[in-house]
């Protein structure tokens, strides 16, 4: 190399060093290696995140109490951590996310460091505040996840871009009974689901986060009537997993509902009765994100963690017990399989994230005229009317 | 009108089993008062109970009328609500929910003693106003006072004239006064009625007020049955004298030969005591010497010749009203006597109590 | 002087002031914390955001099928109600005063089926009397030949039964006490004058009891109608819609806004309420009337036992009916349940599949030690705490003269009337405001938050058995202590201590059972570091890992009623509410 090169490498490795070294990493020992500006953050949110020595944190509760130890062992492996971690799998997203609101609204210490959930209650909460931005976050990504790096923008969606990162995407499928009803027999589409002739044949949820994502293709008037003609054959209203336990009873033909339920019921028992399949006029697709709380005590440990859930590693542990999929990553099994299922049905998923116009779109849902709408979805969804 | 033959009935309570009623036997004949006597725990209440069915003896036989109501033997048992009898509960039973007139209506209504609906309200009017309570009729039960209930209780156990009348200490729950008034009125009306009865109490006055005939029990059996006033004057157990009566107890040993007027001598701590006995005694046998109190002479002229005078200091006075009782020291054993008022002793007076022959008793020691 | 002072201080600690005090405070709390829920109310959004509206109610009130809620609250209610009665009273008075076998037996079986989960016996009849698969169902169908299922449990009745058929313990209990202190003189009364048995029960036993179990019927009416899971789980949430539903709806994500709608929730919560005030005050009106029918003589009598004879058979198959449907089917359901991977009809297939897998896991399925701790410390002071308050509460109301006693024993029933969810979320909210007020006090996000809410909503019951042990025990027992010279908690803790022990037992351990399996409060207040066994069963419930959850049920059945056992043989006894005996003439 010549002089002149070399010169000028040096001045820019000094030039980064100056100004990584206020924040005190140590790097002019003469035997330290070379730290790159994410190292350097890395190293500082694990010393961090020892000195806290505690993390509280929600997870998601289909991995089960085995499912949230692995996740936590696995995770203070990476950094080298021996911290005490709470993980919470009692589910409730909802109601937690408000009650953190109403934390927030009173300015105590939040009962959670870190809190997953879908992009309502997410976007909820940092409208109000409650919610924490990690800093240099690609930076980070790219040191602690590379995979996640390269799809940082599916990682952190603009909207949410260094506030929320998606360690799993929910999917809309059709789940049903083979023995009770051929795939061919199933609604093709949302709108052929209300036709009498599957009246008491299927179940709905009494959520209506789904049920509004079909503003992102349709228009508000048609869908709600559509939503409508479901609600006129009075279904049951279930939840997703009692839903599905009651169509492998046979109680039910078919639900519409998360896809990796399929996998996870065939991986208890290769003779589940359980099908999947999807709509194929809509496919609405839910990114389900790790949040930091503002205010909370242990920031560097809850910003690690939050990195660390959209990394292979970690996707690989939420798959093996609860099997979901991260279909940004792209890398799991379970998501493999319902990719290639996608592609064989030439299925695009849709989500609030896609561009601005369907952001654009959620957002509105969120002003006074959008909550009209959704009462109205809500009312026909449960009444028809 | 009632036979009882060797009524046995036992309970398993938590220390095993108490034989509550051991071989009884007595008859109630027609239009008679028989009066079951004795402490708590000595089986009268039980014996009532199995003769009202309300208890299953183990054995024995009990006939009302010309009835077998219970054989041990030949296997028959009729149920209480068979039986035909009144009963009156200790604690009346009066039925809460009810007025007075449905509770006294309720055997001919409801009861074994149907009668047709014309006739009911005559026949319960007639209890009623044999127990002097025809005003109260409409009143609710929970609003009587004890004495009306009792009343009620007596209408109820009346109304179907049964062929014999129970009754429970009837009496114990009520107040001195009420309890002395009803005893009269009770034995009134059962005489008038002329009703066989058979009665159950611990107090002793009140079964020698009431009675025809008394039956002295303790520990499940009958010690001695007989009139009211033989079983007063003439115990012939030292258990039954002690129950009837506030009676004196000394013990000696008999000499053996009667005397020229046929009565015991008797060699006590008090001295030579002669009594009369209808037992066969022989010398040199234990027996208890029993006197009632009322019968214990106090003499203040110093005179000590005759039978049965004894010295001895009066250690004690308690003036009830018409008589004073003495207790007098006579060396180490305590006479209680009951004087009248007007005899002139006080407290360490020194006195001759003089014990009459002929009320003196002698029974062997069991 | 000294002596004066000496005088006011011994007054102050005498045994009613300490009784007055905490009496007192345990209503003051249950006071504010209705209040709290009833402010709420007016509030639109968070307590915290300003402002006082009636949107709520308006909202609420607004509904066009608010009426048929109402009415179909009002339905499974008196179907609740029916059912228990249909159950409850013949078993109350077969297994307390006739001479069926195995009586003990089966009264510790009724305790048991407390411990089973109500969602968990619904989803067992689901699998029974569903119209499309139900076993029973298809069974009927084959024998007669019928073309459509007889039975339905998706309806209101299906709710109805199934309520009915796991309250009927509570029925069984409430009415044991009168039904063992009834005078049996008053029955053989009857029977001397010519009534035979069943006269006498038609004429005497059952009209002099009616007050009690008319007192029963509004508890749990007020209970039926504030029930969640049950209707919850029977698909009813579109059709057969109650008042609780609506509640649980109120805090679902459910309006597209996303806030929860804590105040609306409120409004149902008051809804529920209503009813419960009116039989509030039906229910004391006929305790009163009860007290005086209570001819309790105290003078030792044990109740007569009702020689069963003929009719010895048809009771034990009516016992062993009951047992079958509360008890049997859906342990077997959730027996069958927990030895499969998942949860599928009964067939040869299904057999092939049977294992202990999930038994071998229940280290995991119980969620750790912290949990068992949680659950431990909760359960036992929970069960204490109300023990303590509810005797002082009747002790006040009971042996003391004070005015203001109706107004208390009162209060103390007041919670009832108010789904647990409601207080759940008062809870909260004082949690959220003392975290900021007074964060040096361990209460949010803690064991303790749960242990206060359990305490407020159990205090009815258990007061109404520690008022019919005070009852039952005669005050010279008492005065006669404290003439000796003992100090009035001194007689207290010797005298009535022991007399009353069994009751207390009782109340401790029903108590203990209800707190052990209740979940919507300990799921609602519970955060990272206070999880307890309830709150890990629902969740594998809500995960739909039914056969975990049916693992994890039957371990802790299991081990709950080996503890009930246990307690019975110590104290002798556990659902008898016993006469206690008076010292006094034994009968002979």
């Amino acid at each position: 190399m010549r002089i002149g090169t070399r010169i000028v490498i040096f001045a820019a490795v000094l030039l980064t060093l100056a100004t990584v070294a206020p924040r005190g990493v140590p790097v002019l020992s003469a035997a330290s290696p070379v730290v790159t500006e994410g190292q350097g953050l890395l190293r500082r949110l694990v010393e961090g995140a020892k000195k806290e020595g505690q993390l509280d944190l929600m997870v998601v509760s289909s991995v089960g109490e085995k499912g949230a130890r692995e996740l936590t062992s696995a995770f203070k492996r990476r950094f080298g951590l021996d911290i005490q971690m709470n993980a919470d799998i009692s589910g409730q997203e909802s109601q937690k996310f408000n009650q953190a609101l109403a934390e927030t609204k009173s300015g105590i210490p939040p009962t959670f460091d870190l809190m997953q959930g879908e992009p309502p209650v997410v976007l909820m909460l940092q409208r109000s505040g409650g919610l924490e931005p990690i800093e240099n976050w690609e930076v980070l990504l790219a040191e602690i996840a590379p995979e996640g790096y390269k799809v940082k923008e599916k990682v952190s969606p603009k909207g949410v871009a260094g506030y929320g990162f998606v360690w799993a995407n929910r999917i809309s499928g059709l789940l049903y009974n083979p023995k009770l009803i051929p795939e061919r027999d199933l609604p093709k589409t949302w709108k052929e689901m209300g036709e009498p002739k599957y009246r008491g044949a299927f179940s709905l949820p009494p959520w209506t986060t789904i049920t509004l994502m079909g503003l992102i293709k349709y228009d508000k008037e048609a869908w709600l009537e559509v939503v409508k003609s479901w609600g006129k054959s009075k279904p049951q209203i279930l939840t997703y997993d009692a839903g599905t336990q009651r169509m492998m009873l046979g109680d039910l033909k078919f639900l519409e509902g998360n896809d990796y339920y399929y996998f996870e019921q065939k991986a208890k028992d290769p003779n589940a009765p359980i099908g999947l399949t999807y709509f194929q006029d809509l496919t609405p697709m839910r990114e389900v994100l790790y949040v930091v709380r503002k205010g909370t005590r242990h920031p560097n440990a809850a910003k690690l963690f939050a990195l660390w859930a959209s990394s292979p590693e970690a996707n690989s542990i939420f798959e093996k017990y609860s099997y979901t999929q991260n279909t940004a990553l792209g890398s799991g099994p379970v998501t493999q399989q319902i990719l290639k299922r996608l592609k064989a049905l030439n299925i695009k998923p849709v989500s609030w994230f896609d561009n601005p116009e369907t952001l654009e779109k959620f957002l509105w849902l969120g002003t006074g005229e959008g909550q009209e709408y959704s009462r109205a979805i809500a009312r026909a969804q449960r009444e028809g009317t | 009108m009632l036979t009882v033959e060797s009524l046995h009935k036992t309970f398993v309570t938590g220390e095993g089993k108490v034989g509550a009623v051991r071989g009884v036997s007595f008859e109630v004949g027609e239009g008679t008062f028989l009066t079951l006597l004795g402490p708590s725990g000595c089986g009268k209440t039980t014996t009532l109970r199995c003769v009202a069915g309300l208890e299953h003896p183990d054995s024995g036989k009990i006939t009302i009328g010309k009835d077998v109501a219970y054989s041990g033997s030949e296997g028959v048992a009729v149920p209480a609500y068979r039986r035909g009898v009144g009963m009156v509960f200790q604690s009346y039973a009066i039925w809460p929910h009810m007025t007075v007139y449905d509770n006294v209506a309720f055997p001919l209504v409801h009861g074994g003693f149907k009668v047709p609906k014309s006739q009911v309200k005559e026949k319960v009017r007639k209890a009623l106003s044999l127990v002097g309570l025809e005003k109260l009729e409409n009143r609710p039960a929970p609003l009587l006072s004890g004495g009306q209930q009792q009343r009620v209780s007596l209408a109820r156990a009346l109304v179907y004239e049964p062929r014999l009348l129970l009754l429970d200490e009837p009496l114990s729950n009520l107040d001195a006064k009420l309890r002395e008034e009803m005893r009269l009125e009770l034995r009134e009306l059962i005489t008038r009625l002329k009703i066989s009865t058979l009665y159950v109490t611990h107090d002793q006055e009140e079964a020698l007020v009431l009675s025809d005939r008394i039956a002295v029990m303790s520990e499940g059996q009958i010690l001695q049955e007989g009139q009211p006033r033989d079983i007063y004057l003439n115990p012939q157990h030292p258990f039954v004298a002690s129950f009837i009566g506030a009676a004196n107890f000394v013990d000696g040993k008999a000499r053996g030969a009667r005397d020229e007027r046929g009565g015991v001598v008797v060699e006590t701590a008090l001295g030579q005591v002669v009594g009369s006995s209808s037992q066969d005694i022989k010398a040199g046998e234990t027996v208890s010497v029993i006197f009632h109190p009322e019968d214990v002479l106090v003499r203040t002229d110093g005179d000590a010749r005759g039978t049965n005078v004894f010295p001895g200091t009066v250690e004690r006075l308690i003036f009830v009203g018409n008589r004073i009782q003495c207790r007098v020291r006579c060396g180490e054993l305590q006479i209680n006597s009951d004087v009248s008022s007007r005899v002139d002793v006080r407290q360490g007076t020194k006195v001759f109590i003089e014990l009459p022959q002929e009320n003196v008793r002698v029974l062997k020691l069991k | 002087m000294r002596a004066r002072v000496a005088d006011t201080v011994g007054t102050f600690f005498s045994g009613n002031m300490i009784a007055y005090v905490f009496a007192w405070f345990i209503c003051g709390v249950i006071v504010a914390v209705t209040g709290l829920i009833l402010w709420m109310t007016f509030v639109p959004g968070l307590p915290f955001d300003a402002g006082l509206s009636l949107s709520n109610y308006r909202e609420v009130l607004g509904t066009s099928h608010l009426w048929r809620v109402v009415l179909n609250t009002f339905w499974v209610g008196s179907g609740t109600v029916f059912v228990s009665i249909f159950f409850g009273v013949p078993l109350g008075w077969l297994l307390n005063r006739t001479d069926l076998p195995l009586r003990s037996l089966f009264i510790t079986m009724l305790a048991v089926t407390v411990i089973m989960p109500g969602l968990v016996k619904a989803m067992g009849w689901i699998m029974l009397l569903s119209p499309q698969v139900g076993i029973i169902n298809k069974l009927l169908m084959e024998l007669f030949r019928l073309k459509a299922a007889p039975f339905d449990i998706n309806s209101i009745w299906g709710i109805a039964f199934i309520q009915g058929l796991m309250l009927t313990p509570s029925m069984f209990f409430l009415i044991s006490g009168p039904m063992r202190s009834l005078d049996p003189s008053l029955e053989e009364a009857a029977e001397v004058v010519g009534a035979n048995r069943w006269k006498t029960l038609f004429w005497i036993t059952s009209p002099v009891l009616w007050p009690a179990i008319l007192g029963g019927v509004i508890y749990i009416f007020m209970t039926g109608i504030a029930i969640f899971e049950v209707a919850g789980i029977l698909g009813g949430l579109s059709e057969n819609r109650v008042l609780a539903t609506e509640l649980f709806l109120a805090v679902q994500p459910f309006e597209g806004s996303l806030e929860i709608k804590y105040g609306v929730a409120g409004v149902y919560g008051f809804l529920i309420m209503l009813p419960s005030l009116v039989g509030l005050f039906f229910y004391f009106q006929s305790i009163k009337q009860a007290h005086r029918y209570a001819v309790i003589t105290g003078k030792g009598y044990r109740p007569k036992t009702f020689a069963l004879g003929r009719v010895q058979l048809p009771a034990m198959l009516f016992v062993f009916l009951f047992l079958l449907l509360a008890v049997f089917l859906p342990f077997l359901v959730l027996l069958w349940a927990s030895l499969l991977p998942s949860l599928r009809m009964p067939s040869m297939e299904a057999l092939s599949l049977v294992s202990l897998r999930w038994y071998e896991e229940i280290h995991y399925l119980v969620g750790g030690m912290e949990v068992i701790k949680n659950t431990l410390l909760l359960v036992v002071t929970s069960s204490v705490l109300v023990l303590f308050f509810s005797f002082m509460v009747s002790w006040v109301v009971v042996r003391t003269k004070l005015r203001t006693r109706r107004l208390l024993d009162t209060i103390a029933m007041l919670p009832h009337a108010i789904p647990g969810i409601g207080f759940a979320f008062a809870l909260l909210i004082i949690g959220i405001m003392g975290a900021r007020w007074t964060p040096w006090l361990p209460f949010y996000n803690t064991v303790w938050i749960i242990v206060v809410g359990n305490i407020l909503t159990r205090m009815s019951y258990a007061t109404r058995i520690t008022n019919a042990a005070l009852l039952q025990i005669q005050q010279e027992l008492e005065d006669a202590a404290l003439v000796c010279g003992a100090r009035k908690w001194v007689a207290m803790l010797r005298v009535m201590g022991p007399l009353i022990r069994p009751s207390l037992v009782f109340a401790g351990l029903w108590t203990a059972l209800l707190v052990f399996r209740e979940v919507s409060v300990a799921l609602l207040l519970g955060g990272p570091k206070n999880k307890v066994l309830a709150t890990q069963l629902w969740i594998l419930w809500r995960q739909g890992n039914l056969s975990e959850a049916a693992a994890l049920s039957i371990v802790l059945i299991l081990i709950m009623g080996l503890l009930i056992l246990l307690l019975q043989k110590m104290t002798g006894s556990v659902g008898q509410v016993r006469v206690t005996p008076q010292i006094g003439e034994e009968k002979l």
